[in-house]
């Protein structure tokens, strides 16, 4: 169990979502970046989709109310135990009374946004519609369907296995992810790629986008270059003369799609995002690299690579292989 | 004409028009219907839009073009407007011109939108409310937020119309009925949001808890293709009345079927 002494910038319950809600307006939520969330759940024994904390950037500060094994996974924003810096993708045991806190740091100096605190026997609260995840947007799931603020008290599950086995765990540093700046993720072409004209979809694939400070949880905005698009059909121009040509009729919107609004910024949808959009989506981030969305920090260069459907089957069948038991290492 | 859209390695788009139409909405919805019927493998989701499904899929179950060559297939036994889909008459008490959307659009410094909105469709508030209740409205999907329902009039002649706001409000209270330029909706949570509001329902859209038993099959009250009826309140009395007995309130949903050739009479007389 843990008590809160400082909630940080924003800091919530995540395991790996809610999926098959979207027909209910319900996002997936779960972690922005739920590898390094899997791999601490098997650092602390637990099953890699219990759920944990995702920490935004600095200022949480935890006290521990009882004896507990943690590992702090995802970027490296510097965690603190009493004081003295902690390994990262580590097992750590720590003891009533220890203090856990994420130092600030300038975000600009980090590689990544988002922390893991994951903890033998998981995060204690309901579960709802199968997850314990919080949803921001409906204000349910997580603890008490909000962000954690100063003073609520975190429970802390049993663990399934004793401690001793759980000691000094760790992922070997070759299967560690890099978080590095400029992002190189890769995109399939549509569902909207037709409105555009071709040189806007050559210069969505040629321009090193700046993440703009408008990331979240929801979206990523991403600032560069105006799009255009094609000139609208005539039954449309008929029906609504001044229209918008990036607006559609309201459709469904998956995590990743990368949306145009306006012919502006484009807006990469997080796992927090709306479940339809009225507008164009000019491509769909691969299943495999959605994580990159929730790690890129404002300033961060981005670019986008194309790759065909066969392709990213292939990148999501090695990404599931992505981890063995054998890569978690015992001892220091 | 269908066509497919490719959305990612998981979603497959499939459309039926670029216009908002109800009748391409309604393909939309007895696809949906005879898809699920057909209890294909590997299908995870499946995401109505004004005139396109979302289809969601399990890539180690089932490919993309797997899928698409079915979907082939069962379109081609026809999505004609002679055909039924399950549609339920859900009525919605609404208390128009309310206290707390007021107080949410002056909380953001804009003037109250009703009167704005009757300015622009040229009538009276109380005007306004008489022909925005004298039509069923048909739900094209739920969505965007959690549990909010979009829906247009059967009756075009009485569909009214407002402009956006220019910049979105903050925050919304749940419950609020907004009218749009292509329609209408109902916020389900607070939520921030860019359209006008015209009143407020003190009834629960969106229940994650799922007490009250209209909300026994998912947290959302609607799906595609039901009807709403709205039916004005008194004043604030009633409305707190009902508020209060949200949780056992009897929701008014009557069960039934709607054909595509009942939708075209009703949004071309």
């Amino acid at each position: 169990m843990f008590e809160v002494i400082h909630s940080g910038i924003m800091t919530t319950v995540q395991d790996l979502g809610r999926p098959g809600y979207s027909s209910a307006g319900i996002p997936l939520s779960g972690a922005a970046d739920p590898f390094s969330l899997k791999v601490g759940n098997l650092l602390v024994g637990n099953r890699s989709g219990e759920a944990g904390l995702e920490i935004l950037l600095n200022g949480l500060q935890l006290v521990a109310l009882k004896k507990m094994i943690i590992a702090v996974t995802g970027a490296d924003l510097g965690p603190m135990l009493n004081k003295e810096k902690i390994l990262m993708w580590s097992s750590i045991e720590i003891e009533k009374g220890d203090v856990l806190s994420f130092p600030f740091i300038k975000p600009s100096s980090l590689k990544g946004c988002r922390a893991y605190l994951t903890v033998a026997g998981g995060v204690g609260v309901p579960v709802i519609l199968g997850s314990k995840s919080t949803c921001l947007p409906g204000n349910f799931g997580g603890f008490n369907g909000r962000a954690i603020k100063k003073g609520d008290r975190i429970e802390v599950g049993n663990s399934l296995l004793p401690f001793s086995e759980l000691k000094n765990r760790r992922l070997s540093e070759m299967k560690r992810p890099h978080f590095d700046n400029p992002w190189e993720i890769r995109v399939i072409l549509g569902p909207h790629d037709h409105l555009f004209t071709e040189e806007s979809i050559e210069m969505f694939f040629s321009h090193a986008w700046r993440v703009s400070y408008k990331a979240s949880r929801f979206g990523v905005r991403y600032i560069g270059p105006k799009f255009n698009f094609k000139p609208r059909p005539p039954h449309q121009v008929k029906r609504d003369p001044k229209g918008d040509p990036s607006n559609i009729p309201s459709q469904g919107v998956p995590v990743g799609a990368i949306e145009i609004a306006g012919g502006e910024e484009p807006i990469a949808i997080g796992v927090d995002g709306p479940s339809s959009t009225g507008y164009a989506m000019i491509a769909t981030i691969i299943s495999a690299d959605v994580w990159k969305i929730g790690q890129s920090t404002p300033d961060d260069l981005t670019s986008f690579r194309r790759v065909g459907i066969d392709e990213a089957y292939q990148i999501l069948i090695d990404a599931e292989e992505w981890i063995e038991m054998e890569d978690i290492l015992r001892g220091g | 004409m269908t066509t497919y859209r490719i959305c990612g390695d998981r979603f497959l788009i499939v459309e039926f028009g670029d216009e908002v139409d109800l009748s391409l909405n309604f393909k939309a919805i007895f696809m949906k219907e005879v898809i699920k019927k057909e209890d294909i493998k590997g299908i995870s989701d499946i995401i109505v839009g004004t005139c396109a499904l979302m289809i969601g899929y399990d890539p180690f179950e089932i490919r993309m073009n797997d899928l698409v060559e079915i979907l082939k297939e069962l379109e081609k036994e026809g999505i004609a407007l002679d055909k039924k889909i399950p549609s339920r008459l859900i009525t919605i008490p609404v208390l128009f011109n309310d206290r707390w959307t007021r107080e949410c659009s002056k909380a953001h410094h804009l003037l109250p939108d009703l009167e704005s909105i009757a300015e622009y469709n040229g009538v009276s508030i109380e005007e306004f409310v008489s022909v925005y209740t004298s039509t069923d409205y048909w739900v094209k999907y739920v969505g965007f937020s959690p549990g909010l329902v979009a829906f247009n009039a059967l009756d075009s002649r009485k569909e009214l119309r407002s402009p956006q706001l220019k910049s979105p409000r903050t925050w919304t209270p749940p419950g609020a009925v907004g009218v749009h330029r292509s329609g209408n909706c109902i916020y389900a949570v607070n939520t921030p949001g860019g359209v006008k509001m015209v009143g407020r329902t003190p009834l629960l859209i969106f229940d994650i808890n799922q007490k009250n038993p209209a909300f026994k099959d998912s947290p959302a009250l609607f799906s595609p293709g039901d009807r709403i009826r709205l039916i004005p309140l008194s004043g604030e009395k009633e409305y707190l009345q009902i508020e209060k007995n949200g949780d056992s309130y009897p929701y008014e949903i009557e069960e039934g079927t709607y054909s595509g050739n009942l939708m075209k009479e009703a949004i071309s007389v």
